[in-house]
């Protein structure tokens, strides 16, 4: 029996599932659960986040190197 | 969907949480004190590079009857081609700082990058190469604006040249990407994989978080004499 369902645990968690396009709903739908766990841990930093310190930084957008 | 899109959509989700800890450290008020310390940590990343797709290819070409590991064998080859030397212009990035180079070669890289470099060790070691794809994605999907190089070198009156790592990836990794978005749309991955790529993936997006928040939160000498 498969009662895991990401989509539902992700929703759970604050994430707003149901606004995203249907394609990546499809994605988020076959997730294992190490990578929920994984999405999970970095929503808790996204929370975490100020959108103004973001903003400020819009033209390097999320660069790494 | 678009090329590469069931990755895409999975890394979007995580991706936020990058953008907002890089956003964080370049827009740190000391970031003239603080770019050394990026340079040091992305050379510790970087000069891994060539040894892990180098790793993958040599784990891809042990399989010769698995078509994923077959067609990873050629996008590896040639993605490792296009890595060489890279390390090489991070090096030169921070001899342009007017540091001595060797300041990044003889100290250990901290356990952060030991864990976002070495995680992928054990998946292409332990599971399957093309866990690798996760990782790459992640680096190379989403370059910095073309004008980057130029845009720090004003805002931190730090030399121009101190900027041609960045510079370079901005003009690069846009090709890299759409490389990597054509082969992911060929790869006959079951899901098992497609969850390896993914998870990988991820846990690149957490450990460059912890990464670059370290970054933005590391003490800096007041006069450390990248000026």
């Amino acid at each position: 029996m498969d009662e895991h369902d990401p989509l539902q645990i992700l929703a759970d968690a604050g994430l707003p599932t149901d606004r995203l396009p249907p394609q990546q709903r499809d994605v988020l739908a076959t997730l294992s659960p190490e990578e929920v766990e994984l999405i999970l841990a970095l929503k808790e930093r996204l929370d975490a986040a100020e959108p103004d310190v973001v903003a400020h930084s819009e033209w390097i957008g999320g660069a790494i190197w | 969907m678009m090329a590469g899109g069931w990755l895409r959509a999975e890394i979007d989700l995580a991706f936020p949480a990058l953008r907002d800890a890089t956003a964080r450290f370049w827009a740190s008020p000391d970031l003239p004190e603080r770019y050394p310390l990026y340079l040091a940590a992305l050379h510790g990343t970087i000069r891994a590079t060539v040894p892990l797709i180098d790793a993958a290819l040599a784990e891809s070409l042990r399989r010769p009857d698995d078509p994923v590991a077959c067609r990873l064998a050629g996008y590896l080859t040639e993605q490792r081609e296009q890595e060489l030397g890279h390390d090489a212009w991070l090096l030169g990035d921070y001899a342009a700082l007017g540091r001595d180079p060797a300041d990044l070669l003889e100290p250990a890289p901290g356990p952060d990058i030991a864990v976002l470099v070495g995680a992928q060790y054990y998946w292409v070691l332990h599971v399957h190469p093309v866990a690798l794809l996760g990782h790459i994605a992640v680096l190379e999907q989403r370059p910095p604006p073309p004008d980057v190089a130029e845009r720090l070198a004003v805002r931190t009156g730090l030399p121009l040249d101190a900027f041609r790592t960045l510079a370079a990836h901005a003009e690069l990794d846009a090709d890299h990407g759409a490389a990597l978005d054509a082969l992911l749309d060929v790869l006959p991955l079951e899901q098992q994989r497609r969850s390896l790529v993914g998870m990988s993936a991820l846990q690149t997006v957490t450990g460059l978080v912890a990464l670059f928040a370290r970054l933005t939160a590391a003490a800096v000498p007041v006069d450390s004499g990248t000026r």
